[in-house]
């Protein structure tokens, strides 16, 4: 099992856009799936239209008792499940510090699953606290999104960073290019500051409107417009991602 | 994960009826049909329709996934599939290599069956359109040669969605009282097999013929060495195409206990016919041994790469690819004496002769209860008398001729096995087995250890590295402990199968007693 964690400190930057996606291509190429939606709003359990609610809440989910399996909800894609959202996730770091090795919980918490699944992604909340910490100790892999700004790339910088101090010695960070929009001159610009960085994924995914209608049909891109440019652009960057978690056979 | 159920449809159901009686729980959707081939896998012994597992590569257009369902009533659980699957080594890491491989063991994955799909997938959503249970109904057609061949079955499958179980019970609470359906949806492995011309379950290499001990001892043995010579031809091919190392096993061992009957069991069939045909299966016999010992030597190499991890593994990697070489030279001779005209007429005269009563030798006509008892003990004391004269020092041809000792009572004891308390012969064979498995491990501890060492001038020659010398030196140690090792475990094993109880215990399951 190989867990991708979906991270930046930056909001709206396509985080959810890019787990909900990527968990729907890794399912289609027959990779049993979890998707773990630990931000509060939610997005990500509302587009597969699962209830977001999780008996007991963080507090209880996080105990060492409490199994994960028995939260899971299958969704309307073969292969994929999903670990709901619950309001209470906006307390997660008081749930966390409350426990013993709260930076552990998550890695802890996912042990068990090892067995029902290939890769688990985990779509985060932007924040750097206890709870990105826990995350970035589970992962193998940390997904970024980066907008084709100077500021975001000074983000960059820092989720590198704070990924090398708390993360473990062979996490994988995977930074891609999002929501790009070549008519604007600053992306371009940054583009190419990326293009240099050998540590970006090649994929860039374009803005399109039609991203942002997941809320209306309740449904991930590719199940609607699964022949559009960003949809494809989803599918590169999961081959890209694939061959990075499970390499080339 | 939520148990699925599985219903044979009677009447003329199809979607729409399955769709308006599942209409009664709440919104319902029915997705467009698919056509999918559906290859079943299995080994040439059944070991996963044994172990009540099912493999299935599955095919919709040129997209193509593994199926495992596992023993239970969980559904199927899909598994990317990336590379051609012919051993249990070749599935994705996880669940499905390590419960694959616990039935499979190193048996080749082969396919035994094949069945074209017609699936209609119907879904009972929730108010906001989400799926909670799966309905598919499917037409499963058997294949034989890419046309149908029997009978096409149509079957209702309620497979709910993890975490909605309880809908899945209404769904199928709901069908049951507004269809025609039985319960049983029939085995779709069982179709697609007999579609093929075969049964699941229809090879094992175990000895299972069922005697009674009055049966005249001709009858009976023949009726053994006529099971014996199946089991022989039935592995020609595979052993030939080289699908796995275990149809030369399987053949050699058909080939050992043919031979142990024909020499355990003299007076029973005519000498005079008999005769001739113990030279034929040792030829037979000899003609297996280069590569079998090769097979052993290569799978005993790689389990010990796996164990370490790959440590030190690459430095044999010129060993391996000689003994890889001669493995495939061995493998050829055998193929070529499998396709001579001596081993065709040896299977035709033998299949002739075991064919037809004919007035035995002096044991012949004796039950076979008796003289099987009588040979059991006998086998068991001359295992007993030589193996006590031995110590942890004897010379190696002397413990070679121990184990053919011990595997001549083993097959004996298997023979009849069905004359006698199973239980009690089952644990003897194990207390046996324990014993041979030692003397084995030494035996081929040491004539791998004779093969490295005979092998290094050639490596050097070959323009071997000084690590691969290295390597092999060690490896060479390590068979030398493992020989010591396991004569000594041998030693303390054999002592208490040597023993007063444990001889008692086999004379009274065989019902004779050795004299003095
Ligand atoms: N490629 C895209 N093109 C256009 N709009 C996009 C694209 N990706 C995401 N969006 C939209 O932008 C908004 C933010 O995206 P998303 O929710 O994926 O970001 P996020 O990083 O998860 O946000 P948050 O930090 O709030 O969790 C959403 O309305 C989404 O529909
Ligand atoms: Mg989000």
């Amino acid at each position: 099992m190989r867990v991708v964690a979906v991270w930046s400190i930056k909001g709206g930057v396509g985080k959810t856009a890019a787990a909900v996606n990527l968990a729907f291509f890794a399912a289609a190429a027959g990779l049993r799936t979890l998707l773990w939606d630990l931000d509060p709003q939610g997005a990500a359990t509302f587009y597969y239209r699962v209830k977001a609610k999780v008996k007991g809440g963080g507090r209880r989910l996080l105990k060492r008792s409490a199994e994960l399996q028995l939260l899971v909800r299958g969704t309307d894609i073969e292969n994929l499940d999903l670990l709901p959202a619950d309001f209470s996730y906006r307390r997660l770091d008081l749930d966390l510090d409350a426990r013993k090795q709260p930076q552990r919980r998550l890695a802890l918490k996912l042990a068990p699953l090892a067995d029902e699944y290939d890769v688990v992604f985990l779509d985060c909340p932007p924040s750097v606290s206890l709870a990105s910490e826990s995350v970035l100790r589970a992962a193998d892999a940390l997904l970024v999104p980066v907008i084709p700004t100077t500021l975001s790339l000074r983000g960059l910088a820092q989720v590198r960073s704070f990924a090398t101090k708390r993360g473990r010695r062979d996490l994988l960070v995977l930074p891609f290019l999002s929501m790009v929009d070549r008519r604007k001159t600053m992306h371009r610009d940054a583009i190419g500051l990326c293009a240099a960085d050998e540590g970006f994924l090649r994929a860039a995914i374009p803005a399109a409107s039609i991203v942002e209608k997941m809320g209306v049909h309740r449904a991930p891109l590719p199940a609607y417009a699964p022949f559009s440019e960003p949809a494809r652009a989803f599918a590169a960057l999961w081959s890209e991602l694939d061959a990075r978690l499970f390499g080339r056979r | 994960m939520p148990a699925s159920l599985c219903f044979a449809i009677a009447g003329p159901v199809g979607p729409q009826e399955v769709a308006a009686s599942l209409a009664a729980l709440g919104p319902v959707a029915v997705d467009e049909a698919r056509r999918v081939i559906r290859r079943h896998l299995d080994t040439f012994d059944w070991a996963l329709w044994r172990s009540g597992g099912r493999l299935t590569v599955e095919r919709d257009g040129n997209r193509r996934r593994l199926l495992w369902q596992p023993a239970g009533d969980g559904p199927p659980r899909a598994f990317r599939l990336t590379g051609e699957v012919r051993f249990a080594a070749d599935l994705p890491a996880g669940t499905l290599r390590r419960e694959v491989a616990a039935a499979a063991g190193r048996r080749a994955l082969l396919p035994v069956g094949e069945t074209a799909v017609q699936r209609t997938l119907v879904r009972v959503l929730d108010r906001e359109g989400k799926t909670l249970v799966r309905v598919p109904i499917e037409d499963v057609q058997p294949m034989r040669g890419g046309a149908p061949a029997g009978p096409e079955r149509r079957r209702l499958l309620v497979e709910p969605l993890t975490g909605y179980a309880r809908a899945g019970h209404r769904a199928a609470d709901v069908l049951a009282a507004t269809l025609v359906l039985a319960v049983d949806g029939g085995d779709e492995l069982a179709d697609a097999v007999v579609a093929a011309g075969r049964v699941p379950g229809d090879y094992s290499s175990k000895v299972a013929v069922r005697l009674t001990p009055g049966e005249p001892a001709e009858r009976a043995v023949r009726r053994v060495l006529a099971r014996l010579l199946r089991t022989l031809v039935a592995n020609v091919e595979g052993t030939v195409q080289d699908l796995d190392t275990e149809f030369l096993h399987d053949l050699r061992v058909a080939t050992r206990r043919t031979r142990t009957c024909l020499g355990q069991l003299e007076g029973v069939l005519p000498a005079e016919r008999v005769a001739p045909f113990a030279g034929e299966f040792r030829w037979l016999g000899d003609a297996t041994t280069p590569c079998r010992d090769l097979d052993v030597f290569l799978l005993d190499l790689d389990a010990r790469r796996v164990s370490r991890q790959g440590a030190g593994g690459a430095a044999l990697d010129p060993l391996v690819a000689r003994l890889q070489a001669d493995r495939e030279t061995a493998r050829a001779e055998l193929a070529a004496a499998l396709a001579s005209e001596r081993f065709h007429a040896l299977v035709r005269r033998w299949g002739r002769l075991l064919g037809r009563r004919a007035p035995g030798g002096e044991d012949g006509s004796r039950p076979i209860g008796a003289v099987a008892g009588e040979r059991v003990v006998r086998a068991y004391r001359r295992l007993a008398r030589h193996g006590l004269a031995l110590g942890p020092g004897a010379p190696v041809a002397a413990m070679h001729r121990l184990r053919i000792d011990g595997k001549k009572l083993r097959y004996l004891l298997e023979f009849f096995a069905s004359l006698w308390d199973a239980e009690e012969t089952a644990a003897l064979v194990r207390e046996l087995k324990l014993v041979q498995d030692a003397l084995g491990d030494y035996h081929d501890a040491w004539l791998q250890r004779e093969l490295v060492v005979g092998l290094g001038d050639e490596i050097l020659a070959a323009g071997g590295r000084a690590a691969a010398l290295l390597a092999m030196g060690e490896l060479a140690a390590d068979l030398e402990r493992r020989q010591r090792a396991r004569v000594e475990t041998f030693f303390a094993r054999f002592e208490t199968f040597a023993g007063a109880p444990t001889r008692a215990r086999l004379e009274r399951l065989v019902g004779h007693r050795g004299g003095e």
